[in-house]
């Protein structure tokens, strides 16, 4: 290239940039796409539904994604329905142990739903072993009709024996695709939460912003308000001796205050989205998860042992006896009021 | 005389390629779809505005981008392919001389893309549920500026094929036509280079034009008009310098 053709590129270049900046056709203010009516007609159009069924879906494949990635690939078939959902689990037995003072590797004798509880020291050792034996999505030699073809499916696939010991890959790497999916579905509730739950083990500070962020555009989430209450706990143990609460330290005794009220503020909105008990009663009802109620199970109680520990014992007490009442199958509360009770 | 008959036969031979290529039929597919689709919600009857505008939001952004889109991959095929199925020799043979060649080219990708453009907003338009409180003169320097805009795609398409080879040269204008604008504006503040960045994104209007905003000022427009051409010059000569003196 000759010299003065590359001094008249640089010289437009520089030109082009600096002209950059005055070229904003698109700051202006209002507009229809911009007035919250127009965005709630959309959303309510076949169209808006349709976008919106795509990119659930999207985030609903990152999150199974997840899940083959955290076992090298072995597709589990309980695990696709439950293992998350179990997250829940982990982290209220590990919010319990916060709120406790016991070590987290504690023995879970909280009795939280213990017939599921099976992944729970994710954080702890890589190698684990499973309590009950799993279902693989491809099927064993003995299950499997397909003969040498199930054999050759097997061999060229990532698979392992159900009742083996497996390994889980490093939760770190993970991290991503949460980021991922919440991006593609920024209502992907479940996103935030199991995310965040990942993210807390690198870093408390760096999930409480993702969970901020989850509560800013799902602002009625008692999940994540579940989430934020679980993380604020963890910071108070974190500023403590030995990861112990002391009743003197101003700052921790703050931060549990935070964390009650993110509690409080989770069992409200669970308690305006949880459907009636007959309602629940029904098994085939679909407007209540079990992940949902395992969460909901697990605000109340966190919010009663937290009532607890901050010494306030009678609002405790009445907290626990409403919430049984709501709450009839909750084993660990009905527990606990029977400790509390007069 | 003879200039324009050189260039009319190179604009000739890049809409045979054109309609020869299974892009052009895939991307018209695709509008189909859209056209369908609106089609029915029409017929369904669309009341609310804000629903109707975001169908035509659509329509206009996917007739913008595909013809961008299909710009670019025909500038981007231009010359490599014709350097390496050797059928640059016999068109420099004509007499043609290099810089002739590459503005033919330029103008053909302009053209092609501008059709394809024109036929897609036609689709959008007709197929789409309509909407009120548009303004008409904001549709105009919409409309106006599209030719502006694929002109700038398709020099800037035909400087990188030159520059880069083939499979990164596709990456990276179809990374910019998409992203261009995301650059800017995530990171300009921190890093002044980014605001040399093509932003092709910034200055399409078809979101102005359906959110019911009025028409830009005229100083505004001009701003733009002269940023692309600026473009469009830097890019051309950026071209020139690359395939004049280029080893054949």
């Amino acid at each position: 290239m000759k010299k003065t053709d590359l001094i008249k590129i640089i010289l437009l270049w520089c030109l082009v940039a600096l002209l950059s900046a005055k070229v904003q056709p698109r700051t202006y203010t209002g507009g229809t796409s911009q007035r919250l009516q127009s965005k709630a007609e959309v959303k309510q159009s076949a169209l808006g539904i349709m976008l919106g069924e795509f990119r659930t879906n999207l985030s609903d494949m990152f999150y199974m994604q997840t899940e083959n990635f955290m076992h090298y690939g072995v597709a589990f078939l309980p695990h696709n329905h439950e293992e998350h959902s179990h997250t829940s689990d982990m982290l209220t037995d590990t919010g319990m142990a916060h709120i406790e003072g016991e070590d987290e590797t504690h023995d879970h004798d909280h009795g939280h739903d213990h017939e599921r509880d099976h992944d729970d020291d994710h954080d702890g050792d890589p190698h684990h072993d499973h309590e009950h034996e799993v279902i693989t999505v491809i099927p064993t030699a003995e299950k499997d009709y397909r003969s040498w073809l199930g054999n050759l499916h097997r061999q060229i696939k990532p698979w392992q024996a159900p009742g083996e010991s497996h390994q889980l890959a490093r939760d770190v790497e993970v991290v991503p695709l949460f980021r991922m999916m919440t991006l593609a579905d920024p209502h992907y509730v479940r996103g935030y939460q199991v995310g965040a739950f990942w993210i807390q083990q690198l870093d408390v500070s760096a999930a409480a912003d993702f969970i901020e962020e989850g509560l800013q555009n799902n602002p009625h989430s008692f999940e994540l308000y579940l989430m934020r209450g679980l993380l604020n706990v963890k910071k108070a143990r974190s500023m403590g001796e030995q990861g112990l609460i002391d009743n003197g330290n101003a700052a921790q005794q703050a931060l549990l205050e935070c964390a009650r009220g993110d509690f409080q503020q989770a069992a409200e909105y669970m308690m305006q989205v949880r459907p009636a008990l007959e309602v629940l009663e029904d098994e085939a009802q679909t407007l209540w998860s079990d992940d949902q109620e395992t969460d909901a199970m697990a605000v109340v109680y966190l919010w009663v042992t937290l009532e607890k520990r901050i010494g306030n014992e009678a609002r405790a007490l009445e907290l626990a006896e409403k919430y049984c009442r709501v709450m009839p199958d909750h084993k660990q509360l009905h527990v606990l009021l029977q400790e509390m009770g007069p | 005389m003879k200039k324009f008959s050189q260039w009319g036969w190179i604009i000739r031979g890049v809409m045979i390629e054109l309609l020869r290529r299974q892009m052009l039929w895939i991307l018209l597919l695709v509008m189909g779809i859209y056209a369908l689709i609106s089609m029915g919600l029409r017929q369904q009857g669309m009341e609310s505005p804000g629903a109707a505008s975001f169908m035509l939001n659509l329509g206009l952004y996917l007739a913008g981008i595909l013809s961008q889109l299909l710009t670019a991959c025909l500038a981007l095929r231009q010359f490599p392919s014709e350097i390496e199925n050797r059928t640059i020799y016999p068109l420099l043979a004509k007499p043609l001389d290099r810089m002739n060649l590459m503005l033919g080219k330029w103008m053909a990708c302009s053209l092609g893309g501008l059709m394809v453009y024109i036929l897609f907003f036609l689709l959008a338009w007709f197929c789409a549920p309509a909407v009120p409180n548009l303004s008409g003169g904001m549709l105009l320097q919409l409309l106006l500026f599209q030719p502006l805009l694929l002109a700038w795609v398709s020099a800037f398409a035909l400087a990188v094929s030159l520059a880069l080879p083939r499979g990164v040269s596709h990456v990276t204008v179809v990374g910019l036509l998409f992203c261009g604008e995301a650059f800017y504006q995530w990171g300009a503040a921190k890093w002044p280079l980014l605001y040399g960045v093509p932003r092709f994104g910034g200055v399409d209007l078809a979101t102005r034009f359906t959110d019911g905003i009025p028409a830009m000022s005229l100083g505004d427009t001009l701003w733009m008009w002269i940023y692309v051409i600026l473009w469009i010059l830097l890019c051309l000569t950026w071209a020139r310098g690359l395939f004049v003196r280029r080893m054949l």
